[in-house]
């Protein structure tokens, strides 16, 4: 009982003295007092400098591979023509990059490579060179001549460099970025020595940790680390361990089954003489070690790639006679090609970044560039590498091996590569380039762009053919054909909405109806549509409004025998196709000149069969209104159903702005004003846009005004009996023969007067005008409005010409010049009156009656190919003739006097 | 009335009247050639009609020596002074005509012969000689000579009134620029009558009408 009193009091206190150290000491400031770690203060650092470990380490692991990224000498090729037909002359061009020396001293090898031709890459670089050397200079003519001196010693790393010894030269392997020093491989082996007879020094594996059994049955006997020759340290790659192995003795056994691969051996510390580790012994690795320190730099490490003359060597500086007949070269003249360079200094290709050839079917060219490097060695001394730039895919490293090279103190170990000339040889294969290949012109496809022009036409489905003219143009920008060999094929397709989801091929529509002529064609870059489509071709889109016309062009041209090159394009147009259009009107002013209302409706006039360029003109109002300066112009879009809102007048991309103050027309906005300010030859373009009432649709309706100056045209009211003098035919732009007749030369029978009307251009110009017409020089009063009728002129003599001539002043009214300066600002004496005139010429002819026909029109048309000098000759004789003949028959019948006759007897 | 012995007496005069009338309204009313030259046509008109035809007339027809239309020396032997007698009083007339009325304004020589002198001698002597030429020949040699022989002085006066007639209607009217043809006209037409030869008459009228130039161009 007193024990368990005991214990409790016992108890109590410790709970209690734990409790008051507990309100002392709290368990956070028992932990604060533990020592930090590393890691943890190098995290407080970042932390404290606010930056983050993540980037610190994406920046040391590019650190860690940095080495491998830098960049090495590179070379590219264009050609020209880059389509070279068979025979062409090719010009190579290299553009080498990320090296120390000028262009011009480089040393360029080229080498070509003919179809079916040799396949040594030595006669590859020796076709080219000699080429590069003889420059096409006919050997035959070549005398025999003393050494002319056109040696050239080519020195490691270009022609600024000098040949010392600490030239280094150094290849990429494009495979994993490693820098590889040409020379001999390390010597490892054989600078290894063990203590013991019958030990090898080796790398040993310590993969397994196991106990040493003495009975294992393939153990080796191990000894501690091997010497190293030249005072250095032996050095296996990675974890494994330098060791003196004896593979011929095995002592003991070993129970474990891994005896045939792996063979253990224990190892025997020499201070302790306890074995502590077990290693694997492979054989297969042992000469994987290297020695570290003071080890011997390889000699013979750099080489050039030129292409050698039987026994001779190219750029050691003697250029014996044997070299110039070998190239081809001149031995009377240092410098064979003319270029500056002396003939060894050609076949080096010295600073020759060009190549020029005949080119033959299937020819492949190439290109090795020597130079010297942006890039430091790591030897102690001022060396840049020495590279070589391919003008391919580069050269895979092979044969590498290292050394290890005591510099600044510290063990730096180099790679190091054996490869030699033939291993080079090797790569070119991988460095040809074809000059029709996609290697020079980056792509087989041809880019093409299209355009089409106006913006928002608008399609008259009206059958009055007045809608816009859609012009598409497709160019290319990479073509290596003229245009005229270039293949273009055009589609035409239609559709509801922007994105052209399910269109409507119409290309074969718009050929049947006329509305395009051909889709398809060589130099056919540019197709016209008069957007003239009715609902047969606009199908199920012939109530949509507005159309998206999406027009594709496809352009073919033939690159060479091995295909086609190809490209398409397209633009997609947004097209009005309402039947509502905006109709112009000559506007008039009220006296006042304050306000403009809507007057006589223009380029409304349609003839339906065009048969004279004045009809066609007529109809091509409708689309291009032609209008004159100082003119006053309404617009109109019919909205009687109000099945239009919200109106927007633009004109040249600017608002046009109507309200009552300019007009009580101004009221729903579906009408507008605006005045001609351009000169003549400037185009006015008009825009509507509205939403559709019924389908909330946007509508965009266009109209063009053309500005011209007026003219006057005179024509024959009665063109049976005077008519204008046919000049011939033209052949037009559809292929129709057309007939020509003059406009300022007129012909009318003989017994016809002059009955002729003058016509205005643009056609309302004539209600402004006031005109005086003039007959011979006299004026002749009008007959009619527009018309003189001329009766004087009847009855004249064939070839009588009458001289006819209109003038007229062409003056706004009043009001309307008070408008242009009220309402436009336009000042009054920029709108005084134009005179215009016009003068025609009217040769009477002899009128063709009914009997000229048959045998007299057969006489007629025969006289026309008589020379007229001819005519006029026979008919001056036939009339003299007639003369003497007529008097000397009547003559010789009325009898002579006695008198006279006796006179004649005697 | 038996006209035959009436026509056989005249027919000479009569037939050699309707010829010479005949030629001139052909001439006049010839059709010219809108493709042609109207000078060259009125030139080679003037040798087939003023040259050609009297010539062939006169050997075919009448069946007579040249002679007959004044191809021949001077009858008197005094052409030249005859071509004197006729040309001083002449272009002394012009001369005055020249300062009572306003000739010279209406006279129009080519511009080219008034800057260039070789033009000048080319003109006057071949082509003033040669139109001159034509006429004396009809005019002179055949109406005056062959075909009003027998009418005295007065065939003068005719003929140039015939000259003058036909130059009105050919050309639509005289002018000053036609004056020194008829003074020409004239002039020539007294000497032929007196010598009976055309080259006196030609000579006389090329006087004449070169003068008139020259007095032109040396008065302006």
């Amino acid at each position: 009982m007193k024990q368990n009193t005991l214990c409790r009091k016992i108890c109590s206190a410790g709970i209690a003295a734990v409790f008051l150290l507990g309100q002392v000491f709290p368990v956070a400031s028992v932990f604060a007092l533990s020592i930090p770690s590393t890691s943890s203060v190098i995290g407080d650092v970042l932390s404290t400098f606010h930056v983050d470990q993540s980037s610190v380490q994406n920046v040391g692991e590019s650190f860690n591979v940095a080495s491998t990224k830098a960049y090495s000498p590179e070379v590219s090729l264009s050609f020209s023509p880059s389509d070279p037909k068979e025979g062409q002359k090719v010009t190579a061009k290299a553009f080498p990059l990320y090296f120390s020396n000028p262009t011009n001293q480089l040393y360029f090898t080229w080498f070509l490579k003919r179809k079916g031709g040799s396949n040594n890459p030595e006669d590859w670089k020796t076709e080219a060179m000699r080429m590069l050397a003889n420059d096409g200079a006919d050997v035959n003519r070549f005398l025999p001549g003393a050494d002319d001196d056109d040696g050239y010693k080519a020195p490691y790393g270009g022609g600024d460099k000098t040949s010392v010894d600490n030239s280094w030269c150094y290849i990429k392997d494009p495979s994993n970025g490693t820098f590889y020093e040409l020379g001999p491989l390390s010597s490892s082996p054989a600078i290894f020595t063990c203590g013991t007879d019958g030990y090898q020094a080796s790398c040993l594996s310590a993969v397994q940790n196991i106990a040493a059994d003495n009975s294992s049955t393939a153990a080796y006997q191990i000894d501690g680390p091997p010497n190293c020759s030249d005072n250095g340290t032996p050095s296996c790659t990675g974890t494994q361990l330098t060791r003196c192995v004896n593979p011929s003795v095995a002592s003991g056994t070993f129970g474990l089954s891994d005896t045939v691969q792996r063979r253990v051996a224990p190892y025997t510390d020499p201070s302790t003489g306890n074995p502590v580790f077990n290693y694997v012994y492979d054989p297969a690795v042992e000469n994987n070690m290297t020695c570290q320190g003071n080890a011997t730099p390889p000699a013979d490490k750099c080489s050039h790639l030129f292409p050698d003359a039987d026994g001779y060597t190219t750029g050691d500086g003697r250029f014996t006679a044997g070299e110039e007949r070998f190239w081809g070269t001149n031995p009377a003249d240092p410098d064979t090609a003319k270029n500056g360079n002396k003939d060894e200094a050609n076949v080096v290709g010295l600073g020759r970044d060009t190549f020029t050839w005949n080119y033959q079917q299937g020819d492949q060219i190439g290109l090795v560039v020597e130079g010297t490097s942006m890039l430091s060695t790591k030897h102690d001394d001022s060396s840049m590498m020495i590279m070589w730039a391919f003008s391919g895919d580069g050269c895979r490293v092979v044969h590498t091996g290292s050394y290890t090279a005591s510099i600044k103190g510290y063990a730096v170990t180099i790679p190091t590569t054996s490869m030699g000339r033939n291993d080079f040889n090797k790569c070119l294969k991988d460095n040809l380039v074809d000059p029709l290949g996609a290697g020079q012109t980056n792509s087989k496809n041809i880019e093409l762009d299209v355009s089409a022009t106006p913006d928002n036409p608008t399609n008259d489905k009206t059958g009055e053919k007045s809608g816009d003219t859609v012009t598409a143009t497709a160019s290319i920008t990479n073509s290596s054909k003229a245009d005229s060999e270039v293949t273009y094929e055009w589609k035409v397709e239609l559709s509801d909405i922007a994105g052209m989801n399910n269109p409507t091929d119409i290309t074969g529509s718009l050929k049947s109806a006329g509305l395009l002529s051909v889709s398809k064609g060589n130099g056919l870059n540019s197709i016209s549509i008069p957007l003239n489509m009715g609902d047969s071709i606009l199908g199920a889109f012939a109530s949509s409004n507005p159309v998206y016309m999406r027009i594709t062009s496809t352009a073919t041209e033939n690159f060479n025998s091995q295909g086609d090159r190809t490209g398409h394009s397209d633009v997609i147009i947004k097209v009005s196709n309402s039947d509502k259009k905006i109709r112009s009107y000559a506007a008039t002013a009220n006296d006042s000149g304050t306000a403009v209302s809507l007057g006589h409706e223009i380029c409304s006039d349609y003839v339906t069969n065009p048969q004279t360029a004045q009809d066609a003109m007529t109809n091509l109002d409708r689309i291009s209104c032609r209008v004159m300066k100082n003119e006053i112009i309404g617009l109109k879009i019919d909205n009687t159903a109000n099945d239009l809102k919200d109106f927007s007048w633009q004109i040249d991309g600017k608002s046009l702005a109507c309200d009552t103050s300019i007009s009580p027309d101004c009221t729903d906005g579906s009408k507008a004003f605006f005045a001609v300010t351009g000169e003549a030859g400037t185009t006015i373009n008009v825009k509507l846009d509205a939403v559709n009432t019924s389908t909330g649709k946007a509508v965009t309706l266009t109209r063009m005004f053309n500005i011209v100056n007026p003219d006057i045209v005179i024509e024959s009211v009665d063109k049976t009996l005077l008519w204008p003098r046919y000049l011939g035919q033209y052949v037009g732009l559809n292929g129709a023969t057309n007939d020509d007749y003059s406009e300022n030369f007129f012909e009318k029978a003989s017994s016809a007067g002059i009955h002729m009307k003058a016509r205005f251009v643009p056609s309302f110009a004539g209600n402004i005008s006031t005109r005086q017409w003039q007959v011979n020089g006299h004026v002749e009063p009008e007959w009619a409005v527009m018309e003189i009728n001329n009766t004087s002129t009847s009855g004249g003599n064939t070839g009588d010409v009458a001289n006819i001539s209109v003038s007229a002043v062409l003056a706004q009214p009043a009001s309307t010049r008070l408008a242009l300066q009220n309402i436009w600002g336009i000042d009054a004496t920029k709108t005084a009156e134009v005179t215009v005139s016009k003068s025609v010429q009217v040769t009477n002819i002899a009128f063709p009656t009914a009997a000229d026909s048959g045998v007299k029109k057969f006489y007629a048309a025969l006289s026309g190919y008589v020379p007229p000098a001819l005519t006029f000759a026979i008919r001056m004789i036939l009339s003299g003739g007639l003369l003497l003949f007529t008097v000397g028959f009547v003559f010789s019948l009325i009898p002579n006097a006695p008198a006279d006759d006796e006179t004649r007897r005697r | 009335m038996n006209i035959l012995p009436l026509l056989s007496r005249w027919k000479k005069s009569l037939l050699t009247g309707l010829f010479a009338v005949a030629t001139l309204a052909i001439y006049a009313f010839f059709p010219a050639d809108a493709r042609l030259n109207v000078t060259i046509q009125s030139v080679l008109l003037g040798v087939a009609f003023f040259v050609a035809l009297p010539i062939f007339f006169v050997r075919l027809v009448l069946r007579e020596p040249l002679s007959a239309l004044g191809f021949q020396g001077s009858i008197r032997r005094y052409g030249p002074v005859a071509v004197l007698l006729a040309v001083v009083p002449i272009l002394s007339i012009w001369y005055v005509l020249f300062h009572v009325f306003p000739v010279a304004a209406s006279y129009r020589l080519p511009a080219v012969i008034r800057t260039s002198f070789p033009f000048f001698l080319f003109y006057e002597v071949v082509l003033v000689g040669a139109i001159s030429f034509l006429y004396e020949v009809f005019f002179r040699g055949f109406v005056l000579i062959l075909w009003l022989r027998n009418a005295g002085l007065w065939a003068v006066f005719f003929q140039t009134g015939l000259f003058a007639s036909f130059l009105a209607v050919s050309g639509r009217g005289i002018t000053w620029q036609d004056v020194p043809l008829l003074f020409a006209s004239l002039a020539s037409g007294f000497v032929a009558h007196y010598t009976r030869s055309v080259s006196y008459s030609w000579a006389s009228a090329w006087l004449i009408l070169f003068l008139s130039d020259v007095l032109i161009l040396v008065i302006r």
